[in-house]
């Protein structure tokens, strides 16, 4: 079974915000789907829930050699920016209600919710209002409950914004344990450790075109002994880094890591307040690579 | 699979009416109390009492009901597209099988069975309080069918409007005059009147309430208009939904 894109194009007036986009999902792979704010993102995982008409392509299941339209209720969705649930009624009542207007009876839906609740650490909450729930907490129900409807495929709109860091890598290893028993996951994330972490591949999204895409470990392998890791001798990476231009991201509070040109690297270097200690060439980090793609899209903070 | 996605719509009702009981009990002792006074008003206009105005209490209070059930009705898919769309929840219920309109519908079916037993609850007291005998035709629902069925039509247009302006609150002041043909056809009907929204409907409805015997082709006329605006309704929640869909508009508020 697979989740095909093909050639979705999506203007709104004068914005194009797709513009020929092609990805494909299968069953059992998490694909990463990044790219900065505005490039697209959401409005494709829209359209591919059938929330917005494209202008021109189409989204295609393929099973067993048919091919047809999937329909909105057959995704586990999360949308970014979006309450997902009622905040005023319990958890449990949200579940039966949005497992019901899909069609589900609550004697399917109740087991795997709990189920998924006790797995987050929330099964004693089920009857609390969702209002009376931390941000966090209220994300991880509304995850507990795309993934208890059991769809075909997940739609993870920035999961993880708003958990905590041990939440945060709880849910890397449910969407890695989601990944073995066979689901499809599109993940959008700016946390791009966790994606670097999860995903089989992924694809950058960048004023509504595929910049590039394939697997996670090619992708960065490609671009292996391209970038350079500068460790100091104090730790101020993150503080340096305001100061410095594009293609730089720090990998800990003493490593930088500069993805570009040697004479750009060396310019820089002149220039900074810290002594170096060392510097090796490296395989760049999903974040560095990101920063690379993306970081000349916005002028640098000493342009 | 319809019968899970009408259940769910009575689990929310039955909980926001449980989590909003205090409102709920206020909205039907309001509704009472403005019942109550307006005829305890009409009473003492005459020294001889309703009556001589040529009001009989009983289908009063029906039409009363009646009334309020259609408004909540031309109100109800509108509401709920605003309402979800403030608390962001819009996009999901068109993630529903068989998508938002669907849904809505069904969500309007169970406002309106909410409706009803709103109403009964408040017609109990006002006959025990008003000591009337309520004695409609045997066929009355067939008479209160189309009146229903045009508002449902008028509520998906509504509907179709507040999916693309989320806000029409202003615009309901202005469409409640289509209300106004409700009211003269409840004194009589003239042939004038088959045109106008709610009018054969109302009047229906009337000689439901006082006991009278169906008119079948007044019952003909009233269920093809309600029939047209329900087929209009639809279309233009279609419509719309598409255009919405089209423009991006669909979850913003």
């Amino acid at each position: 079974m697979r989740l095909l894109v093909q050639n979705v194009h999506k203007r709104f007036g004068k914005l194009e915000a797709l513009k020929g986009v092609s990805l494909e999902l299968g069953a059992g792979e998490i694909l990463g789907l990044l790219g900065p704010n505005g490039a697209g993102k959401t409005t494709l995982i829209k359209v591919v829930l059938g929330l917005l008409l494209p202008d021109g392509g189409e989204v295609v299941l393929e099973e067993g050699g048919a091919r047809r339209r999937p329909q909105g209720h057959e995704f586990g969705v999360l949308l970014e920016g979006s309450r997902n649930l009622y905040v005023n009624l319990s958890l449990l009542v949200n579940a039966l209600y949005f497992g019901g207007i899909r069609g589900l009876p609550p004697r399917e839906v109740r087991p795997r919710f709990e189920a998924w609740l006790e797995r987050f650490g929330l099964r004693d909450r089920l009857h609390a209002p969702l209002a009376s729930l931390s941000r966090g907490m209220q994300q991880k129900a509304a995850l507990a409950l795309a993934l208890a409807l059991k769809p075909r495929f997940l739609l993870l709109d920035e999961p993880t914004l708003g958990l905590d860091p041990v939440s945060r890598r709880e849910f890397e290893g449910i969407l890695l344990e989601l990944k073995k028993e066979g689901w499809g996951i599109l993940l959008t994330s700016h946390d791009l450790e966790v994606v670097e972490r999860v995903s089989d591949r992924v694809a950058f999204l960048h004023r509504g075109e595929v910049r590039r895409q394939g697997p996670t470990r090619a992708l960065l392998r490609d671009w292996a002994g391209e970038g350079y890791r500068v460790r100091l001798a104090e730790p101020k990476a993150e503080a340096l880094l305001k100061a410095l231009g594009p293609g730089w991201s720090a990998e800990g509070p003493e490593v930088l890591f500069f993805l570009g040109p040697w004479e750009a690297l060396r310019e820089a270097l002149g220039t900074l307040p810290v002594e170096v200690l060392e510097v090796s060439r490296g395989t760049p980090s999903l974040e560095a690579l990101f920063l690379h793609l993306f970081g000349e899209a916005r002028p640098s903070p000493s342009a | 699979m319809l019968c899970w996605q009408l259940w769910s719509e009575f689990l929310l009702e039955w909980n926001l009416t449980r989590r909003y009981w205090f409102d709920t009990l206020a909205g039907l002792l309001a509704s009472v109390l403005f019942f109550y006074s307006m005829v305890l008003g009409l009473e003492n206009l005459t020294p001889e009492g309703l009556a001589s105005l040529g009001l009989d209490l009983g289908p009063l209070l029906l039409v009363f009901a009646a009334f309020n059930l259609v408004v909540g009705t031309f109100q109800s898919i509108a509401y709920s597209v605003q309402s979800e769309a403030a608390l962001g929840t819009l996009e999901h219920l068109g993630l529903a099988r068989g998508g938002l309109l669907r849904q809505l519908l069904l969500r309007a079916l169970v406002q309106g069975l909410a409706g009803i037993t709103f109403s009964l609850l408040t017609l109990l007291p006002l006959v025990l309080l008003l000591g009337v005998r309520l004695t409609p035709a045997s066929w009355w629902p067939l008479g209160l069918l189309p009146l229903y069925l045009a508002a449902l039509g008028f509520a998906l247009g509504m509907g179709a409007l507040a999916l693309q302006f989320k806000r029409v609150e202003g615009f309901f002041t202005i469409v409640q005059f289509l209300f106004l043909p409700y009211f003269f056809s409840l004194v009589r009907f003239e042939p004038w009147m088959t045109h106008l929204p709610f009018a054969p409907g109302a009047y229906l409805l009337r000689l439901a309430f006082t006991g009278e015997e169906v008119s079948p082709g007044l019952l003909l006329l009233a269920l093809v208009q309600a029939l047209l605006f329900l087929g209009a309704g639809l279309f233009a929640m279609a419509w719309v939904y598409a255009a919405v869909r089209r423009r991006g508009l669909l979850g913003r508020y």
